[in-house]
């Protein structure tokens, strides 16, 4: 069963006739069925008619009288030197460039910088490093100053450090 | 002038880098203040994550009553507003071996005066408990954590 969602995109490829045949019943069933699916038809029919008839209503209207003509005038003009269409080529290249650079060397520039920042490895001493201390998540205290009773501890599961500064009924408690 | 692709490249690319480079050069402090007490069991659900954490301490309720984060640079001093109109002064002094070392005060009273000061240093991404201060009819406990990308 093809839900509607799907049905929507496909629905031009099967106008156009671009479907294999299982999907293309699947889809015909469907369009059958679903009233969505048969008003996206219609219009794709409607659009396909009033371009026909906008083709037909104006094709009168171009002249096409000279037009071999100048096609067989531009194949029988001799080839450009080769030194011209070196030039010519220059020139599009430059302009191609003129106003494209920014984005290029933008983009080679991060290209560049994520290459250096993910791709180089890290140092055998860091790694050894980042494998020790992963593993220690103690807090290490250098020092410690205060006037109140304290308790210093590990929590069991993180083993992350609590440092408890109690007051006077702490003091009683102990 | 026409201006070459490989003049923007280094503009950019020396821009780009100081970026990164200065962004790698802050840390990031997360202050958690929870209310730890023994009236009726509650436990926030936003402390989910530290629940295990916590729950080594003898209460049987905690509410979290305020969460703060910063990014500082190394150096400077950050004062964080805690309940009952105390001070938390933290100081991210300095990174190596992936530890980041911090000199933290806590201040209370009025005018503020320093109860406690101490210089340690805890995990990238790691975490440390103060607790132990009255508040209200609870106790508070104060998470601090410290992050940095370098």
């Amino acid at each position: 069963m093809i839900a509607c969602a799907h049905a929507q995109r496909l629905l031009p490829l099967l106008y156009d006739g671009e479907l294999e045949s299982p999907l293309r019943r699947e889809l015909s069933r469907h369009v059958t069925d679903c009233s969505v699916c048969t008003r996206t038809v219609a219009l794709l029919n409607r659009s396909q008619e009033l371009l026909c008839q906008t083709i037909d209503d104006h094709i009168d209207d171009v002249d096409f009288s000279g037009f071999w003509q100048g096609v067989e005038a531009k194949l029988s003009q001799p080839p450009p030197f080769w030194r011209t269409r070196v030039s010519g080529w220059r020139e599009s290249w430059l302009a191609f460039w003129s106003w494209r650079t920014p984005v290029w060397a933008t983009a080679m520039a991060v290209i560049v910088l994520a290459a250096v920042q993910f791709l180089l490895p890290p140092s055998p001493q860091e790694q050894v490093t980042k494998s020790l201390v992963s593993e220690n998540n103690q807090a290490q205290i250098e020092s410690l100053s205060t006037s109140n009773p304290v308790l210093v501890w590990n929590e069991p599961t993180h083993h992350a450090t609590v440092i408890w500064v109690g007051d006077e009924s702490m003091e009683e408690q102990r | 002038m026409k201006s070459s692709p490989a003049l923007f490249a280094c503009v950019f690319g020396a821009l780009l880098w100081a970026t990164v480079v200065y962004a790698g050069e802050m840390v990031e402090l997360r202050i958690e203040t929870v209310l730890a007490s023994n009236d009726s069991p509650y436990f926030d659900t936003r402390l989910e994550d530290i629940w295990r954490q916590v729950s080594s301490t003898p209460y049987n309720s905690y509410r979290l009553m305020q969460e703060e984060r910063r990014k500082v640079e190394w150096g400077n001093q950050v004062d964080f507003s805690l309940p009952g109109g105390r001070v938390l002064q933290v100081v991210p002094k300095h990174f190596a071996s992936e530890r980041i070392a911090l000199q933290v005060m806590i201040m209370e009273g009025a005018p503020p005066t320093p109860l406690m000061k101490t210089a340690l240093s805890i995990k990238n991404h790691g975490t440390l408990f103060f607790g132990g201060r009255r508040h209200q009819d609870g106790t508070l406990i104060i998470r601090i954590g410290a992050a940095t990308d370098e």
